[in-house]
């Protein structure tokens, strides 16, 4: 048998790319315990917790969103950049750590620590890993079906031009309760406070309910893929306003072309409350002016002078003045 | 670990049987580990074993080498130490030769393994990292000892999402 030098020289470089392919291109290690050990040292965090989560089921399609935080030798949790306020928080952690889940055929859980239910019921346990730490959480899920959203609500009254924030819960078949994403849901107002302007949803994904005038309503949530309704849960919108005052940071002036943010303020006896993003906005000279919700632009051609400017919600108006000065002076 | 020693008897008996140049390099590399933000500089002796075709027409430069590598020296920042405890690589080369100087590139697979130390934590971690590697080499004969030459090598040894190990490195090279 006859020895082809190339051949062999060819048979050489598939195997070593076999090799490569093989083992080599996938690589292998665990870099992300070293960059870890890396901000762990940085950070001095000594161990990991996952936040507390009122969440302990768990509905396919569903998810929750686990936080972590990192402690220091003290146990206390690593805080945050000051603001410029000098404040700081307690700093979440997740981008830090290394999710996984014991059962990726129940739920799965992403980089960031989104555990998503996949399919069918049983427990599964969510494992953040630091360094040579761990901290663990088991949450139930289940594809038992809603048979029932319930609104959950820690007022049924607020005042006129406030805003009031609802939760929703839903019931499923086997008896578990969970809590809703409100994204999840469609919220509304009836019919005829939806009409007469008392109050709204401003985004109907949101469960936040921004009023507009004193009265009484009902309100519904409802889940978008199985459409079953709350049952209406009744408000009354007290009407405490005492009086609207507009404020800015620019001295009440501007100039041609310039855009400044106008605030309002609500007084009630139990304080002032920014009440802005249910205050109606109105410039008197909109040839020079104009509102877009409460950003007021000045027309780059504007004539100088006063601009006369309100602010009302409910039956209450505020009113301010706004110069456009000449800005090359 | 089987497919190694294969490579190996290839290596080996291949150009053995044929026309093909040895040679065996010694450097001292300068290594960069790049941890998220941080780089750190530890040293590394590195020692390579190459082979290279000379009499096939198509394949003419085309070699293998192994390289093995130990450390010098850690380098630490802040109280945080990071050393290359041991680097092993195969390559598979591809050399242009200009008569007494050539200059080769290579891919292969490398595997390190890392040791980092945080004073502040008491605590060290060692951890194996392999995948493909690449890098370039520039070699050099000088003019009154035949077979002795100086080289110069920079190669990527591994890079992963947030850890990526490089070294650039200076030493002497003997081909038979």
């Amino acid at each position: 048998m006859s020895f082809n030098p190339n051949k062999t020289i060819i048979l050489e470089l598939f195997l070593l790319m076999g090799l490569m392919l093989s083992i080599g291109c996938s690589g292998d290690g665990d870099a992300d315990l070293l960059s870890q050990q890396f901000q762990a040292h940085r950070s001095e965090v000594v161990s990991i917790e996952l936040a507390s989560t009122t969440e302990e089921v768990l509905r396919t399609n569903q998810s929750i969103q686990f936080e972590v935080y990192g402690l220091l030798a003290d146990g206390s949790r690593i805080q945050s950049v000051a603001d410029e306020n000098g404040v700081t928080t307690d700093l979440v952690i997740n981008d830090w750590v290394s999710w996984s889940v014991d059962n990726n055929a129940l739920a799965q859980v992403s980089d960031l620590g989104l555990l998503t239910g996949v399919e069918g019921t049983g427990t599964v346990t969510v494992i953040a890993s630091f360094v040579d730490q761990q901290a663990t959480a088991d949450i139930v899920v289940t594809d038992a079906e809603l048979v029932e959203v319930l609104i959950i609500a820690e007022l049924t009254d607020v005042e006129v031009c406030r805003n009031l924030s609802f939760s929703a819960a839903g019931v499923l078949a086997d008896g578990n309760q969970v809590t809703l994403n409100t994204a999840s849901l469609i919220w509304k107002t009836d019919a005829e406070s939806a009409e007469s302007g008392v109050a709204e949803f401003k985004d109907d994904a949101q469960g936040i309910l921004s009023t507009y005038s004193v009265g009484s309503l009902s309100i519904t949530a409802q889940d978008r893929l199985s459409e079953i309704i709350s049952t209406p849960l009744d408000l009354v919108i007290n009407g405490n306003l005492a009086a609207i005052s507009l404020s800015n940071t620019v001295e009440n002036t501007m100039s041609p072309g310039e855009s400044i943010s106008i605030s309002a303020t609500g007084s009630y006896p139990d304080g002032d409350f920014d009440i802005t993003e249910n205050t109606l906005f109105i410039s008197r000279d909109e040839d020079r002016a104009t509102f877009e919700n409460n950003i007021l632009t000045a027309e780059t051609d504007a004539e100088l002078g006063e601009v006369e400017i309100t602010g009302s919600c409910d039956l209450l108006v505020a009113e301010s003045a706004i110069e456009i000065l000449d800005s090359s002076r | 670990m089987k497919s190694f020693w294969v490579i190996l008897m290839f290596v080996v008996w291949v150009p053995a049987s044929y026309g093909a140049d040895y040679y065996l390099d010694a450097n001292v590399d300068i290594a960069s580990v790049e941890i998220g933000d941080e780089s750190f500089n530890p040293l590394l002796a590195e020692f390579k074993f190459g082979v290279k075709a000379t009499d096939y027409k198509l394949l003419r430069g085309v070699g293998l080498e192994l390289v093995v590598a130990q450390p010098i020296s850690d380098d630490e920042v802040d109280g945080f130490s990071v050393d290359v405890s041991q680097y092993l690589g195969i390559y598979s080369t591809f050399t242009h030769d200009m008569g007494r100087a050539d200059f080769s590139l290579k891919i292969g697979y490398a595997s390190t393994e890392l040791q980092t130390q945080s004073n502040i934590l008491n605590n060290s971690f060692s951890e194996e990292l392999d995948g493909v590697s690449y890098g370039l080499t520039f070699r050099k004969k000088v003019d009154f000892i035949d077979n002795l030459g100086w080289s110069v090598d920079c190669s990527r040894i591994v890079s992963k999402d947030n850890i990526s190990i490089s070294s650039c490195g200076l030493g002497v090279s003997y081909e038979f």
